[in-house]
């Protein structure tokens, strides 16, 4: 029985391989395989080596580190709030990233790479942490509507301020529409180094989380009768989906749909609940779908790129909508 | 009635305060006078030209935004039911943006003539309405399944705005002004159009509202007293779409007005139908008269526009709604 999980997870990380590698080759200027394999390996020089190193390669990594982290807070998320349709982008907490960052731009005329990624992570953590909280811990949790309804009107109040503040300053709409809509693009290697910390600290409190909750699948009265302790469940795991969500948000900007959708895709692939299995498989998944579509955005508007936040909404939102639809407790 | 006829005069003052204040202030006895073009030039092109058909227009769309947002309200039964959660607002900035973006030459000249775009609109609201009508309502209607399709349409067609207006090489900073709602490029002939609108449908909606009002009992109940229900469904959210797909191609998407109107008219005690429907219209107004009179004055010269004002209060309030409905 574990060497079929074995199998599907080496399965999709070949796949994560060479969607990486694919990403690499893809895009205005091709690059063929042997390239890749004569520059990287051979340590050759090649034409246009450039574009490989400074900006396929960080794009690449960008885009899978991502993915992944997307990937496994979103398993999380749908499992401490007993909601399969959680997931930081769909809760709000996108938007305190992006507020953040236009408020540092516009107001204290800070654009560097360095401060953007910083606010925005601190953004993230300001609001995910409120919006965590305030969802999470009443005494009656919310239920799929409430939660979706409650991230919808936090999105729309970080908004209006953000909108607010860029008319005020039409130029830096142009300067951050990129940034406000989610890429991968363009992005220096370097702020990878200010958020890994961050990203080990919180994969490995999802590791420790996987046994929990598993446990916490159960009810919450059944949890008190064996004796688990609920609410350290609750905040190791809302620790771990912030850092996650808040690293992923600070490398890329808002892009919605990847932790909402890959949970699901990972349950109906290896038909279990365990959270050993979901959570690496559903981080493969979220760094395959990440790197595909930002392949995919390369080439909707050759030869403008897309942001990528725009084409995992294209793909994610028709996929959502059919979840629902299959949802037995929607449809009676 | 009593409360009518005073919303009705809170309208009247709130109309004439917009119109006194602005970039210069215009003493009332001069409204008046400049209204009836009896003041001096200087007052008359102020009044005339510049206030008032911004005024008129932000008075037509908040009523019809309000009456928009109080129909579907009424037709889901739901309290959070908002035309710009659920999609439909964004559904009409597709349409919009496909007229002003797609249905060009390659010189970028408009294939039809700009007064095309409201059908536009109101064609993406009606056919983001319709599909959450066939995947949502029509069958067995069930209040969650509603607004959690209705939000994914809503970020599906924030995406295809975004993506549209990226395609295009237009300047992208106008775009996203128009997106989040102004009346600052407000005409006669546009006030005009939507009050036209308005008030056929305010004929229509009135004459059914008795038929509405058994509605709200419920499918069964209804179906036994020999109202039509699903006809009535389908009535009022056709109306509903013209009403947000018109408001939407003139002044872009002026968010949660449609919301809050609605609650403070059942405050006010307007529990039937029809009463309703003129309450909500009337706050719709006001509400939008003074984010617009707000966003013009409070940042001078800089203009904010309107729905900025209209969505910063209301999401809290529409928070506030959500956590009141767990009780």
């Amino acid at each position: 029985m574990k060497n079929k999980y074995l199998w599907l997870f080496l399965l999709f990380s070949g796949m994560f391989v060479v969607l990486f590698i694919l990403s690499m080759m893809l895009g205005y200027k091709h690059f063929t395989f042997s390239d890749i394999w004569q520059h990287y390996i051979h340590g050759e020089t090649i034409k246009d080596q450039r574009v490989l190193t400074q900006l396929r390669l960080p794009r690449a990594i960008l885009g899978g580190v991502v993915g992944v982290l997307m990937g496994i807070s979103g398993v999380m998320i749908q499992t401490i709030t007993r909601n399969p349709f959680a997931s930081p982008g769909i809760m709000g907490v996108n938007s305190g990233a992006s507020l953040m960052v236009v408020i540092t731009t516009v107001a204290f005329g800070m654009n560097g790479v360095f401060q953007q990624t910083i606010m925005a992570f601190i953004g993230t953590v300001i609001i995910a942490t409120l919006i965590i909280l305030a969802t999470t811990l009443p005494f009656k949790p919310f239920n799929a509507m409430e939660l979706t309804l409650f991230g919808a009107s936090v999105s729309a109040f970080c908004m209006a301020i953000t909108q607010g503040l860029l008319i005020y300053n039409e130029s830096a709409i142009e300067e951050l529409i990129y940034w406000l809509n989610g890429s991968v693009a363009n992005k220096h290697i370097t702020i990878l180094m200010y958020i890994w910390p961050f990203i080990i600290v919180g994969l490995i409190i999802s590791i420790y989380m996987a046994k929990p909750l598993n446990l916490y699948m159960l009810s919450d009265d059944a949890l008190k009768g064996l004796g688990a302790k609920i609410l350290s469940i609750k905040v190791f795991t809302m620790i771990a989906v912030v850092l996650l969500s808040g690293s992923a948000v600070a490398l890329a900007g808002p892009i919605a749909f990847i932790g909402l959708i890959t949970p699901h895709v990972a349950k109906l692939l290896c038909k279990s609940h365990n959270h050993f299995i979901v959570i690496p498989l559903s981080g493969v998944l979220g760094g395959c779908l990440l790197l595909l579509s930002d392949i995919l955005s390369r080439y909707l508007l050759m030869p403008r790129e897309l942001p990528v936040g725009i084409t995992t909404a294209l793909i994610g939102a028709p996929i959502f909508i059919y979840l629902i639809l299959n949802r037995k407790e929607l449809t009676e | 009635m009593k409360k009518f006829i005073i919303l009705i005069i809170m309208l009247m003052l709130t109309t004439l305060l917009t119109l006194m204040l602005g970039d210069s202030f215009i003493a009332p006895q001069n409204v008046l006078s400049g209204l009836f073009k009896l003041g001096d030039p200087y007052t008359n092109l102020v009044i005339n030209t510049l206030r008032l058909p911004r005024v008129l227009l932000a008075i037509v769309t908040g009523a019809a935004l309000g009456i928009a947002g109080c129909v579907l309200q009424f037709i889901t039964k739901n309290p959070l039911a908002s035309p710009d959660v659920i999609g439909i607002s964004q559904g009409a900035n597709v349409g919009s943006l496909v007229f002003l973006i797609v249905l060009t030459t390659s010189t970028e000249a408009l294939l039809l003539p700009i007064a095309y775009q409201p059908i536009f609109s109101m064609l993406g609201a009606i056919i983001v309405t319709a599909l959450l009508y066939f995947l949502a309502m029509r069958k067995s209607y069930k209040r969650d399944r509603l607004i959690l399709i209705g939000i994914s349409f809503n970020i599906l067609c924030q995406a295809i705005v975004m993506f549209l207006i990226l395609t295009s090489n237009k300047r992208s900073a106008q775009a996203q002004i128009w997106i989040t709602g102004s009346v600052h490029q407000a005409e006669y002939q546009q006030v005009m159009i939507v009050g036209s609108i308005l008030f056929i449908i305010m004929v229509i909606l009135t004459y059914y509202a008795r038929s509405f009002d058994i509605h709200y009992l419920g499918r069964n109940l209804s179906l036994a007293l020999g109202n039509p229900y699903q006809h009535i469904s389908v009535i009022a959210l056709i109306s509903m779409s013209i009403l947000i797909g018109i408001s939407m191609s003139y002044v872009g998407g002026i968010q949660f007005v449609g919301l809050i109107a609605p609650h403070i008219a059942l405050k006010l005690g307007a529990h039937q139908f029809r009463n309703r429907i003129f309450y909500s219209a009337i706050i719709g107004a006001i509400i939008l008269l003074l984010s617009d009179l707000i966003g013009r004055t409070l940042f001078l010269p800089k203009e904010i526009p309107a729905g900025i004002f209209t969505a910063l209060i209301g999401s809290p309030f529409f928070m506030y709604l959500l956590i009141k409905s767990r009780k």
